[in-house]
């Protein structure tokens, strides 16, 4: 019998301890704030946190709930808690395109009358990307660009132009055999739709009208250009077969071991490839904005984060203190030197100080100036989905340009009239 | 027995039976049968998570809508190739490892009872990983790099579908190989050795020995240790999601299904998806089954010995491959 | 000739064999040049050679049947060793750019890992996740296999049926409405949310074994017992159950091997440190920086997790085999 009674005690007690653990809303007394954001191992979230805490009289405590590790796994993780009610969640990172989604989805609140008033404050191409069906949705908290590293040991300037790239790249290949010429992301995820949407902007295409309710991107010969330009470059091995898989820090590794002559990166790269040990560009590379195609356009694509409050939070006014203090001069400022991401306050981008620190920040700001928000719309997801398939069909020469631009445009507009194919 | 289990002592057999079941009925039937049901009954509704609000009957729509896609046919088109491949790759390297090991490791059987079992419990994500490293030439050793180059550009293996898939099915055979290695063992250790003298008195040669007599007597085994192999390749899912995570056509179907139900939270679709993942995988049981029902008719002269020892080879391979999965 | 002989083949006296001097140095020479090689970096063809001459040296050395099976064993012993030491070697060294050895010693990756708070979380998850799905499988799974093995149960056949059903579902069909039932129970993010599954996808597993196991004791116990005076329940678990124990045991170790590796519930299923667990951790595993894939760390926590499983597989082979193979052949 004691056989058995152990038995089931264990079976009782393993039930109870699995089924407890819920957190609590309050610790000692002071509310809890549920802020679901990257994970971070370095402790500077944490250290942050710390600061606004007290900076805010202890009246809260923020409880990191991580997600990761890319953005795309970061979205399904998000979308599958507040789906499932999770009521732990007060504060969320949100990734630009994730605005129209969670804000259809009724996942986040409307911040229209918070975020309106400050708006002058911000830098207009990030605020944009907070901003859906006429109100503001989310706190612009990073921005980023993407730039064009270059090495100054191979090449003596940056190239203005995609086709000026690809010549100074064969040049630079054939004086130094084994090299590549140039390297970015190419892999079929969400960064290869910043990277394939790069491309098309440059060349003059947009992948939907002004209203979001068109696929356009077929209309005039934009779309097959740019494309036609990467099958080329892949075809004259300018580019390495590995860079279909590639995404940021595939291309950065690559860089940084000296294996190639420009990389399309965001800003993070700078700081990791001048501290990394494992680094042979140290003081070897230079940044420029990214090209655009010769006679055409120039596109940069922007990046970055907002903050949002999630409907089912019932303290929604602690959860915009601490927003307020999270994205706060200070924060964004450290931010930008630490993690590279960069401030959507328009103040530090004529601050002598973090001038010097990043000596890039010049560069970036005229990026944001031309950069674009990819498309705002619900079905953003399907959208991405087409977009990055398409780029990378295109990169392993499974469809030709303008196989690959038909089906493009056929599909995303099926996307945006909320009947996707599968 | 006193205290509130006292009444167990007064059932009789047959109902003590029934009672002993019980649980493990219940349990299934919630978490198995009920979410099957269900998921039928979701597959013919428009529902994504996110749009509550939104939730119709239409019928077979989603169904339509998938049998249409080309995404979906690519996705069976991989999930099978990968399926068949693995399969029979891992029965002819099974095979060969099964026949050295059975020709007396002597001091050596405890190192290779253990070597081989080792690739059985690796976690499915740590051999995704360690595989897809090892077939990336930044994180690999020069002569794989070149055993790659032999099949890829610039030997990048995961650049492509067919090679992907051909290195999923490297991962996959490494982990599974040995186990039905270890099964045909004892499938063979349970061949009289009489047999084999016999034949040798006979002359046979050592082909003729193998098809002859070693492949017969381990029809039964090898039978249902394809089927669930099959079954297993057919729902495969981890193994792609962290080497390839479906890049270049190399979702099989329940990581597209995946996609739809969890990524997408469109209960719909997805659930279609799955229904049709498990149509898949009870077609090819069913096959499997009636095959197997065919196999057992005798040509040997002693069908009852014979029936006997298929029976339990049946038996074994069933419990051991139930817990491959 | 007896049948002991046909598995020793061609130990022949030494006498017949006249190149056993010869074959020994072909191995060292063989041997030498391999290790030499791989430590320096040599060319993949030099290596290939030295393993040749490996081959040819042990022909001559021991007879070309042992020396086949011998390279054989090895080369299994190595096929399935392969892997874990390829990611020992990317632990310490993750840019290894064709090198076979790491060009440092360090284990600091190691020390990554159990500075990494989820991690360490996750482990502990698992080990409640699968040793109560263990427990749990091994008293629901043990009362309905003995019912199964030894009692007449009405509807055997059918029920038998059942399970084996359950064990041939592909997860992703139940995946789905799991997700939604879950999240209407508020179990999503649970522990008790993967054990459930995890329980009863090990049920078929555990119930094949443990009959086989009760089947095969002698139907006289029980009626021996009843002689006795004892009820069917009575001899179930003073009998037979005592008995049947490494049966049980032996079931429990593949449960809870099986469900440490569990992976679409454990994805589908868990969010955050309350229940994320192993295989889904290093899914996960993220770098200092956000868009950093940590090939070291990952490598190092890969490492970390197959310990316990490689030390489980060591102490309980013969076991996990005989399980694997249950009621096989003797």
């Amino acid at each position: 019998m004691h056989a058995f009674a152990v038995a089931a005690l264990l079976l009782v007690a393993s039930l109870l301890a699995a089924g407890c653990g819920n957190s609590a809303d309050t610790a000692n007394g002071v509310p809890v704030l549920g802020f679901m954001t990257w994970r971070d191992q370095t402790g500077f979230d944490e250290k942050n946190f710390k600061r606004c805490e007290k900076a805010d009289g202890n009246t809260y405590k923020i409880e990191a709930i991580p997600m990761g590790p890319d953005v795309d796994a970061a979205r399904e993780q998000v979308a599958r808690r507040l789906a499932a009610g999770d009521t732990t969640i007060d504060m969320i990172n949100l990734d630009v395109i994730w605005t129209a989604e969670f804000a259809d989805a009724n996942w986040i609140m409307d911040l229209t009358d918070r975020v309106a008033p400050l708006k002058d404050q911000y830098v207009p191409a990030a605020l944009a990307s907070t901003y859906y069906k006429h109100k503001y949705w989310a706190l612009p908290v990073g921005t980023n660009a993407a730039l064009l590293y270059y090495r100054t040991d191979l090449v003596d300037h940056a190239p203005k132009t995609y086709e000026e790239l690809a010549q100074m790249a064969k040049e630079a290949q054939a004086k130094q055999s084994g090299i590549d010429g140039f390297v970015f992301q190419g892999s079929a995820y969400e960064g290869g739709t910043v990277d394939s949407l790069e491309f098309l902007g440059s060349a003059g295409a947009h992948v939907l009208s002004d209203d979001g309710t068109k696929s356009t991107i077929a209309d005039g010969d934009g779309a097959e250009y740019a494309y036609s330009w990467l099958q080329q470059i892949m075809h004259d091995k300018i580019a390495p077969k590995v860079v279909t898989t590639y995404k940021e820090e595939d291309a950065r590794l690559a860089f940084q071991k000296g294996d190639a002559v420009f990389m399309r990166n965001w800003p993070y790269a700078w700081a990791l490839m001048n501290q990394d040990k494992a680094s042979k560009v140290k003081g070897k590379f230079a940044i420029a904005p990214l090209p655009g195609f010769d006679g055409r356009s120039e596109a940069s694509i922007l990046g970055g984060q907002n903050y949002g409050i999630a409907t089912s939070t019932d303290q929604p006014e602690l959860a915009w203190k601490a927003m307020m203090c999270l994205s706060g001069n200070d924060v964004q400022r450290r931010k930008a030197v630490v993690k590279g991401e960069m401030p959507t306050l328009k103040a530090l981008y004529d601050d002598q100080e973090l001038a010097k620190q990043l000596p890039f920040l010049d560069t970036l700001a005229k990026g944001l100036e031309t950069g674009v928000n990819r498309p705002i719309t619900p079905y953003y997801n399907d959208v991405t989905n087409v977009l990055y398939k398409a780029y990378n069909d295109v990169l392993n020469g499974r469809l030709t340009p303008k196989q690959a631009t038909k089906e493009a445009e056929r599909k995303v507009q099926a996307a945006i009239d909320g009947r996707a194919e599968i | 027995m006193r205290g509130p289990l006292a009444f167990l002592d007064r059932l009789d057999e047959r109902r003590l039976g029934l009672l002993l079941v019980v649980p493990a009925l219940v349990l299934m039937a919630i978490v198995a049968a009920y979410p099957v049901l269900n998921a039928i009954w979701l597959s013919l509704h428009r529902y994504n998570v996110k749009i509550p609000d939104d939730y119709a009957f239409i019928g077979f729509d989603n169904y339509a809508r998938i049998l249409v896609s080309s995404t979906w046919w690519t996705a069976v088109g991989t999930t099978v190739v990968f399926g068949i491949a693995s399969v029979i790759v891992e029965f002819a390297l099974g095979m060969v490892m099964a026949l050295v090991m059975n020709k007396g490791l002597g001091s050596a059987t405890g190192m290779v009872r253990v070597a081989v079992l080792v690739p059985w419990a690796t976690i499915t994500v740590v051999t995704a990983l360690a595989w897809k490293w090892i077939f990336t030439p930044t994180f690999t050793f020069d002569l794989m790099n070149r055993f790659m180059g032999l099949f890829a550009d610039e030997s990048c293996m995961l650049c492509g579908r067919w090679t992907s898939i051909a290195a999923m099915v490297f991962a996959d055979t490494w982990k599974t190989a040995p186990f039905i290695a270890l099964l045909l063992l004892a499938g063979l250790q349970s061949i009289d050795s009489e047999m084999y003298e016999a034949a040798d008195v006979d002359g046979a040669s050592w082909w003729t020995q193998f098809t002859r007599l070693t492949l017969p007597a381990l029809k039964p085994a090898i039978l249902v240790a394809l089927l669930f192999r099959s079954l297993d390749a057919l729902r495969m899912f981890d193994l792609a999601y962290v080497m390839t995570s479906g890049q270049n056509d190399t979702s099989t179907v329940s990581m597209l299904s995946y996609d739809y139900l969890i990524k997408r939270l469109d209960m719909g679709v997805g659930t279609a998806m799955a229904v049709l993942t498990f149509l898949m995988v009870f077609i090819v049981a069913f096959v499997f089954v009636k095959v197997l029902g065919a196999a057992p008719e005798g040509v040997e002269k002693k069908p009852s010995r014979r029936e006997r020892r298929a029976q339990h080879a049946r038996g074994t391979t069933t419990t051991a491959i139930a817990s491959m999965a | 000739m007896t049948a002991a002989t046909i598995h020793q083949p061609a130990m022949l006296p030494e006498t017949t064999r006249p190149n056993i001097g010869r074959g020994k140095l072909l191995v060292g020479v063989g041997a030498g040049i391999a290790v030499v090689g791989s430590l320096a970096g040599m060319g993949a063809l030099a290596v290939l050679a030295a393993f040749v001459l490996v081959l040819v040296g042990l022909i001559e050395w021991v007879g070309a049947s042992e020396a086949l099976t011998w390279t054989g064993i090895a080369a299994l012993i190595g096929y399935c060793l392969f892997p874990f030491l390829w990611l020992v070697r990317l632990s310490m060294d993750p840019a290894a750019n064709g090198k076979l050895l790491p060009s440092t010693f360090t284990l600091s990756n190691y020390g990554a890992v159990f500075h990494n708070d989820e991690f360490v979380r996750a482990f502990f998850n698992s080990i409640i996740v699968a040793g109560s799905a263990t427990a749990v499988a091994m008293v629901i799974g043990g009362c309905a296999a003995y019912a199964l093995g030894r009692l007449p149960v009405p509807g055997k056949d059918f029920i038998m049926f059942a399970v084996l059903a359950v064990s041939m579902f592909p997860g992703i069909a139940i995946v789905g409405p799991i997700y939604e039932l879950w999240r209407t129970l508020g179990l999503f993010d649970t522990k008790t949310g993967l054990v459930l599954p995890n329980v009863t996808f090990s049920l078929p597993l555990a119930i094949w074994i443990m009959s086989s196991f009760f089947r095969e004791l002698p139907r006289d116990l029980e009626h021996a017992a009843y002689m006795d005076g004892a009820t069917p329940f009575q001899a179930f678990r003073k009998v037979m159950l005592p008995l049947a124990a490494p049966g049980v045991f032996t079931s429990a170790i593949l449960v809870f091997i099986n469900t440490w590796n569990e992976f679409l519930m454990a994805i589908s299923l868990s969010a955050t440190g309350r229940s994320v667990t192993i295989p889904a951790a290093i899914s996960f595993f993220q770098g200092e920086n956000t868009l950093e894939i940590p090939v070291g760390p990952i490598s190092a926590a890969s490492v970390l997790v197959m310990l316990p499983l490689v030390g489980m597989v060591l102490v309980f082979q013969r076991r996990i085999v005989a399980g694997l193979t249950a009621g096989g052949v003797k």
